[in-house]
């Protein structure tokens, strides 16, 4: 437990160090107060129009220069995020944006990644679920355990600190029992160690 | 010097023609003869390419700027270290580049194949050589890097300004490598579909060839990260650049390849997915290297806009289609020998740690295409980037790692609700208590508390894994607690380099969520003797130095740092223009630290001797380094040979000489 807590401490002093975020303000002396991280994060959403792949907030170049001026004038003159975005993309085109609205037809690029990875997991989990009761259904002969493996199963949960040994499941059937020796690599269940976690070198076909 | 590079070349073509043709044919025919006598053309093709490989680099090393190539991408100003990256600045010596990697690695797989796959190592050949013969016909038919010039210019153009970076070394050729190295584990799969085998029979070499290709690309794209992090100049790391994507979406699939082959291995389950998993992670590597040499899309990596795309694409849906023909011919011999014994078990969450890989790889692969389908089909011009993938990939990376964390702590085949509840006690009370602490403490952006949360909780699964493990091991051998650790590693390498390799994923979660979430930016124009503060930080910028170099011009800023009011050190970011390429490239000021990065990086330089700053607070990125070599040491661990334990059949060594001497009579009579 004590790894456990130091694990802690020092991700909580790391957390501290950053829990608290400072000043919104002016960094251009040439432009009025305005928010400069709403300033920075409408940077990353809006691409350089001469630019590969780069937003205004990545390129080096004079006209993201420009538009990240622009971006604070706007801020500075009171416009909110999305007047600034509608701004830009009146001016050059929805492909100025870097990601496209969530309206319209442009609802699809959002939609399909979505709809698709839940599709996934439901299918995903029936399939599991099918081979799973299918699994539960032929294993019944399978899992009487070895008994020759009892006695180091309980020493091994002893070790572990783990009160009631063998309770872990039966062992994997491709493993022969010869390397359940103490020294064997020490699994958090049971089972684990039962079947040793390596695999032993396959036999030669020929 | 080039003549030699092309005869070399076209010979390096004529004889993997041979090999490919030669193993499928000696195969089919029965021939022994044939078949060896093509593996052997298979091994020459190395040493030929080895020659070709070497005439340019002497090409390079003497400016020979007859051949357009060498005068493309050199000059006479540039050092002759740089020709090592000068090799691939361009297509043409970057496919070379690919075709010996993949010769190497080749003769290397056929060489070392385990006794298993030598009845089907003919069909492994076979394909291989196949690749094999598409790359180095593209190289000489259409990107030819000896082509010569109707004159000789008295100097070339240049190496590009970019590529003149440390990472540059490593971080390309690792790329490739590792794209390419994606062909071995699936030239294996191939090979047991073609000879009609059940399925186990592929499993060590695949998953040897598959973590290899995998770790070649994880620092392929961590070096990429930091080369853009120190040279691009404006303090990130990682943008979803299509190149970048085209690169993460084949180590997504080899990813999930890896761990899903484990279970393959254990267990004799998975067989089709395993297939399919491979001609993914195949697929993926293949679009990877089309984009990335003469992609459609706009991207920094474009250094060279070429009419390549065709015939990639072309041999992108050959090498797509034809495997998964294959594997629908092969259907029926691919049955589990196994069936699912609960959905509590590591199987079952190995399997949900696939579709969440191939879930990020779908939308990494839908976002580089849908702006093309809304071209066609809707008429709309729009752009998907970063705050694209920052919202739908942002929670399945989290999800991914709540299941690092839980999958190693399931047993194979069932886990019982007691002892998951015992497994999960720890790792989850820890993880909610920072998650609460640090909410006290001030943090309220809900994903970065998952984020440190789940990075928590993984890594104490790990570490009380460890320390249960060497406590008992302590206890039962009595050796001292450091050494019963080592032993404890090396006792069980695939697990626990796996763990480490764990650790550096999590590593990586702390840069991404430290500098996505907490970072600071300040853009700023300063006068000499003028400072900006940032945090803590207050940086006095002192002033600029003009340096004339013979092909660019620099200019160092320095800046002093003060903490508390102390001067505490001196920075100098530079910025340099190259007005052959019309380009300034910029090489940032970093001080680095555990807790966080200082970077300063000049954007412009100003007439009146101002310049403007980009300087940012980048807290934990530090981690995101320190994670490559962590990663490379929990690879080799895993990788590491285990020694022969049980008694292995003596006649093992022979049956492999035997057989290899023989080539594969079995299969083939």
């Amino acid at each position: 437990m004590s790894i456990a807590l130091a694990i802690s401490v020092s991700f909580l002093w790391v957390g501290v160090a950053y829990g608290q975020n400072p000043d919104p303000g002016s960094a251009d002396p040439r432009i009025p107060a305005y928010d400069q991280e709403e300033a920075q994060s409408i940077d990353g959403m809006l691409m350089c129009p001469v630019c590969p792949a780069e937003t205004i907030g990545q390129a080096q170049v004079e006209i993201s220069r420009q538009m990240r001026r622009l971006v604070r004038e706007k801020l500075s003159q009171g416009d909110s995020r999305q007047e600034i975005l509608d701004f830009f993309q009146d001016r050059y085109g929805t492909d100025i944006l870097a990601a496209p609205p969530k309206s319209g037809v442009n609802l699809v690029a959002w939609v399909v990644p979505v709809l698709g990875m839940l599709g996934a997991l439901v299918a995903g989990l029936l399939v599991i679920r099918s081979m799973a009761r299918k699994g539960a259904g032929e294993a019944v002969n399978e899992t009487a355990m070895d008994e020759d493996l009892a006695p180091y199963l309980e020493m091994i949960d002893r070790d572990l600190g783990l009160g009631d040994a063998g309770v872990p499941g039966p062992p994997g059937n491709r493993q022969p029992p010869d390397n359940v020796a103490g020294v064997e690599p020490v699994g958090n269940t049971g089972s684990e160690l039962a079947t040793g976690d390596t695999e032993s070198p396959e036999q030669d076909v020929k | 010097m080039a003549d030699l590079g092309a005869i070399s070349l076209w010979i390096a073509l004529a004889l993997s023609s041979y090999a490919a043709i030669g193993s499928f044919l000696g195969k089919a025919r029965g021939s022994v003869e044939l078949v060896v006598s093509s593996r052997r053309a298979a091994y020459l093709a190395v040493l030929v390419l080895f020659v070709c490989t070497l005439s340019l680099v002497i090409l390079f090393i003497n400016r020979d700027f007859e051949v357009a190539y060498v005068a493309r991408h050199s000059d006479l100003a540039m050092a002759d270290r740089f020709t090592w990256v000068a090799f691939y600045a361009g297509n043409e010596g970057s496919l070379l580049y690919i075709a010996f990697a993949l010769a190497a690695m080749s003769a290397l797989a056929i060489w070392r194949a385990p006794s298993n796959t030598l009845d089907t190592l003919p069909y492994t050949t076979g394909v291989l050589m196949v690749v094999l013969v598409f790359f180095l016909a593209v190289t000489g038919f259409m990107a030819n890097p000896f082509d010569k010039l109707p004159f000789v210019p008295p100097d070339g153009d240049g190496i590009n300004p970019l590529l003149t970076h440390f990472g540059m070394f490593i971080h390309p050729p690792m790329l490739m490598a590792g794209l390419i190295c994606a062909s071995m584990p699936f030239a294996f799969a191939m090979g047991s579909l073609l000879g009609g085998k059940t399925g186990d029979e592929w499993v060590d070499a695949g998953r040897l060839w598959g973590i290899i290709a995998w770790a070649l690309l994880a620092a392929g794209l961590l070096l990429g990260s930091w080369w853009a992090y120190t040279i691009l100049g404006w303090g990130g790391f990682w943008f979803w650049d299509p190149v970048e994507n085209a690169a993460l979406m084949p180590w997504l699939g080899l990813t999930a390849f890896i761990h899903s082959i484990m279970v393959q291995k254990r267990r004799g389950m998975f067989r089709m997915w395993n297939i399919v998993l491979v001609n993914v992670a195949f697929g993926l590597a293949l679009y990877g290297m089309f984009m990335n040499r003469g992609g459609p899309v706009p991207s920094v990596h474009s250094f060279g806009a070429s009419n390549l795309g065709w015939v990639f694409l072309a041999f992108l849906a050959v090498g797509v289609l034809i495997p998964f023909a294959l594997f629908f011919w092969r259907f029926p011999l691919l049955k589990s020998a196994q069936t699912l014994d609960s959905m509590l078990s590591r199987e079952a969450a190995f399997l949900v740690n696939n579709l969440l890989l191939l879930g990020i790889a779908f939308v990494t692969l839908w976002g580089s295409v849908y702006p093309l389908i809304s071209r066609l089909v809707a008429g709309e011009e729009i752009t998907i980037a970063r705050p694209f993938y920052d919202q739908v990939n942002g929670p399945l990376f989290l999800a991914l790692l709540l299941l690092m964390g839980v999958g190693p702590l399931l047993p194979w085949r069932r886990a019982t609700a007691a002892s998951l509840k015992r497994a999960l006690l720890a790792p989850g009370s820890v993880a909610l208590g920072l998650s609460a602490a640090l909410l006290v403490a001030g943090i309220h952006q809900p994903y970065a508390l998952i984020g440190f949360g789940l990075g928590a909780f993984v890594t104490t699964g790990i570490f009380i894994e460890w320390w249960r493990g060497t406590r008992s091991r302590h206890r039962s051998t009595g050796d001292a607690y450091p050494i019963a650790f080592l032993r404890l590693l090396a006792a069980n390498r695939p697990r626990y380099g796996g763990y480490i390799v764990h650790l550096s994923v999590v590593m990586v979660a702390l840069g991404v969520v430290g500098t996505s979430f907490f970072n600071e930016q300040r853009d700023v124009v300063l006068g000499p003797g003028e400072s900006v503060q940032i945090n803590d930080y207050e940086l006095r910028y002192v002033g600029t130095v003009e340096r004339q170099k013979s092909n660019r011009t620099e200019f160092v800023s320095t800046v002093e740092v003060y903490r508390d009011g102390k001067l505490r050190y001196i920075l100098q970011p530079q910025r340099a223009f190259y007005p052959s390429f019309n380009m300034a490239a910029t090489r940032a000021a970093i001080r680095s630290t555990p807790v966080e990065d200082l970077f300063v990086v000049p954007s412009e330089n100003l007439p009146d001797g101002s310049v403007g700053f980009r300087v940012l607070v980048n807290p934990l990125i530090w981690w995101m380094w320190v994670a490559g070599p962590v990663m490379i040491l929990g690879t080799v661990v895993a990788l590491w040979p285990q020694p022969v334990r049980t008694t292995a059949p003596a006649s093992s060594r022979v049956a492999r000489t035997l057989a290899r001497a023989g080539g594969s009579t079995t299969g083939a009579l």
